[in-house]
C-alpha cells in the first residue's frame, strides 16, 4: 500500500438538508486529508454542521456533492471499516455488555471461539469485563460509553469516528476517560476523528485539531499539536498549551461576534 | 402483611361491589331467582367445572382465541414493521388500517359466516381480522420510533437489512408490540364468546346462552364468572411473557 494514501481523504464536501421547500446549507465546502494513525479533533460552535460532517463520513447520510475516501477507497454508504461512536449511546438496550460488543462479530460471521477471544480483549481493555453480565441501563454514562469504545473496536475498522463521546460526562470521569482513549488509541494505532465542543479536550487529545466555522460550516484552521505522548493530565498547565487553546477560543469567539448568534 | 394490605387496597372495588351484592341478596330486594348469593353462584361453578362442561366448552374457545390472535401476530407484527420501513407500503395500508379501525368489525360476521360457515373458521376469521388492528397501528407507531441510531450501528458494524429487520427494529419496537398484543388478546376473547353465542354448538358463548335458556340466573352467573377468571388468566399470560421478552425496560 502506498504511505502517501491518506487515511481520510474529504474533497469539496458539501451537505444541504432539506425540509419541505425549506433548504439548510450545513456544510459550505470542506476538503481535508488526513495521514494514518492521527488523532484528529473538529471544534466548532454548535450547531455548525459537526455531527452532519461525521455522518457523512461514516455514510449514514447522503453527501449533496464531493466525495469522501478512505484509505483511497469512495464510500457513500456505512461499513465496518469506519466504526462510530454517537453522541447518544447507541448500545442495545435488550442485549448485555458482553452480547452488545460481540453483535458485530456475529453478524459477521466471526467464530464463536474467535469472538469469545475478541470480545474478552476489548472489554479487558477498557476495564468492564467483570460487567459483562450487565445491561446498559444497569451501568452509569461513563462505563456506557466505554462499552461502545470496546463495541466499536472489537470489529476493527480502520477508522474510529466519535461524537462528542464524552460530551455528557462530568469533568472528572471526562478526564479519566480521556486519558483512557489516549492509551487505547496508541495501541491500536488507527486513525481517529473526533468531534467535542470542548477545546481542552481537542487540544490534549489530538496531533491535529480542525476548527469549524459557524455554519455554514467551512474549516477556519487547521493546527498540529506535537506535545510528546503519552501526554499526561499536567500538560493542560503549560504555557504552550494555554497559547494553543487561547488561539483556538479567539477563533471560536470571532465566530460568535461576527454571526452575533448565542449559542451558549 | 404491607404488601397483602396494599393489594387488598387496590383492588377494594371489587371488594365493594361483592359486599353490596352479597347485602341486597341477603335482603331479598328481588327475588332470588334473579339475584342469587354469590355463594350460591360459586358451587354452581363448581359444578360446571365438575361435571366436565367446562372442559367440553373452553378448550374449543381458547382455540379459536389463540388461532386468530397468533395469525394476527404472525401477520400483524411484520407488517407493521415493513409499513414502518417503506413509504410505498404504508401509503398503500395505512389508510385500510386508519380508516377501518372505527368501524364496527363484528359486523362482518354475517359475511363470513356466509362464507364460511357458522364453524371455526368464520371465528377464528373475525378474532384474526379484529386482533390485525391494534396490532399492526401499534407495532407501526413504535418502529417508527425506534431511535435511528440504534439501526445505524447495525448497519455500522456489517449487518444485512434482514438482520437489521429481526435483530434490532423487532427487538426495539417489542415494548409496543406488546401494547398492542395486550389490547387485542382480550378482544379475541370477546369476539371468540360473542360469536359462539350468536349460533354454536360448542364453546364458552354457546354455554353462556344454553345456560341462559335455563332461565336460572345463577347458572348464567356462574359461566359469566368462569369466562371472567379465563380472560384474567389469559391476560396474566401475556404479562408474564411480556416481561420475559421485555426485561429490559
Ligand atoms: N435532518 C436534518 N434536517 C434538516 N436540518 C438538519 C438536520 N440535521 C441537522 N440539521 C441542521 O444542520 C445544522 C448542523 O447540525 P449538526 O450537524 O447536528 O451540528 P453540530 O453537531 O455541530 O451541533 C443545524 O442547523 C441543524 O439544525
Ligand atoms: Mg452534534
Amino acid at each position: 500500500m502506498s504511505t502517501q494514501t491518506p487515511a481520510i481523504d474529504i474533497e469539496k464536501l458539501r451537505k444541504v438538508y432539506t425540509r419541505g421547500k425549506e433548504e439548510v446549507t450545513a456544510i459550505q465546502e470542506i476538503s481535508l486529508q488526513i495521514p494514518e494513525g492521527k488523532f484528529v479533533s473538529i471544534v466548532g460552535p454548535s450547531g455548525c454542521g459537526k455531527s452532519t460532517f461525521l455522518h457523512i463520513v461514516g455514510g449514514f447520510i447522503p453527501k449533496s456533492t464531493g466525495t469522501v475516501r478512505i484509505r483511497g477507497k469512495e464510500v457513500d454508504k456505512p461499513g465496518p471499516d469506519r466504526g462510530m461512536m454517537f453522541q447518544e449511546s447507541a448500545l442495545f438496550p435488550w442485549k448485555n455488555v458482553y452480547d452488545n460488543v460481540a453483535w458485530g462479530l456475529e453478524v459477521q460471521g466471526v467464530e464463536k471461539a474467535k469472538r469469545d477471544e475478541i470480545v474478552e480483549h476489548y472489554l479487558k481493555l477498557v476495564h468492564l469485563w467483570d460487567f459483562r453480565n450487565n445491561l446498559p441501563s444497569e451501568l452509569s454514562g461513563g462505563m456506557k460509553q466505554r462499552i461502545s469504545l470496546a463495541r466499536v473496536l472489537a470489529f476493527n475498522p480502520d477508522v474510529l469516528l466519535m461524537d462528542e463521546p464524552f460530551g455528557a460526562l462530568d469533568a472528572q470521569t471526562r478526564e479519566k476517560m480521556q486519558v483512557e482513549l489516549q492509551r487505547i488509541w496508541q495501541e491500536s494505532n488507527k486513525s481517529v476523528m473526533f468531534v467535542t465542543h470542548d477545546i481542552d479536550e481537542a487540544v490534549f487529545l489530538s496531533d491535529i485539531v480542525v476548527v469549524f466555522s459557524g455554519r455554514p460550516a467551512v474549516i477556519k484552521e487547521i493546527i498540529e499539536i506535537d506535545f510528546a505522548r503519552p501526554r499526561q493530565l499536567d500538560v493542560h498547565k503549560t504555557q504552550e498549551f494555554m497559547d494553543i487553546r487561547n488561539h483556538i477560543w479567539d477563533l471560536l469567539h470571532q465566530e460568535h461576534s461576527k454571526s452575533g448568534e448565542d449559542e451558549f | 402483611m404491607k404488601k397483602g394490605w396494599n393489594i387488598i387496597v387496590q383492588y377494594q372495588s371489587l371488594i365493594w361491589i361483592v359486599v353490596a351484592w352479597e347485602i341486597i341478596a341477603f335482603m331479598q330486594v328481588m327475588p332470588e331467582r334473579l339475584f342469587p348469593s354469590l355463594g350460591k353462584v360459586v358451587v354452581v361453578a363448581i359444578d360446571l367445572i365438575s361435571s366436565g362442561m367446562l372442559m367440553e366448552n373452553l378448550p374449543t374457545t381458547l382455540f379459536r382465541v389463540f388461532a386468530g390472535f397468533a395469525l394476527a401476530a404472525v401477520v400483524g407484527v411484520p407488517l407493521g414493521l415493513l409499513m414502518s420501513r417503506s413509504a410505498k407500503l404504508n401509503d398503500v395500508m395505512q389508510p385500510m388500517f386508519s380508516l377501518g379501525y372505527p368501524i364496527p368489525r363484528v359486523a362482518l360476521y354475517p359475511i363470513l359466516v356466509f362464507i364460511l360457515g357458522l364453524g371455526s373458521a368464520s371465528k377464528v376469521s373475525l378474532i384474526f381480522i379484529e386482533c390485525l388492528f391494534p396490532i399492526v397501528l401499534n407495532t407501526y407507531y413504535g418502529a417508527t420510533r425506534v431511535g435511528k441510531i440504534y439501526l445505524w450501528a447495525g448497519q455500522n458494524m456489517g449487518a444485512s437489512s434482514s438482520q437489521i429487520f429481526w435483530r434490532i427494529l423487532l427487538p426495539a419496537t417489542m415494548p409496543t408490540i406488546f401494547t398492542g398484543l395486550k389490547i387485542a388478546l382480550p378482544l379475541a376473547f370477546i369476539i371468540a364468546v360473542l360469536t359462539e353465542m350468536i349460533g354454536s354448538t360448542v364453546g364458552m358463548g354457546y354455554l353462556l346462552s344454553y345456560m341462559s335458556a335455563s332461565l336460572m340466573q345463577e347458572k348464567v352467573l356462574a359461566c359469566v364468572l368462569l369466562i371472567t377468571l379465563v380472560g384474567y388468566l389469559l391476560n396474566l399470560l401475556l404479562q408474564v411473557i411480556q416481561r420475559k421478552y421485555v426485561f429490559w425496560q
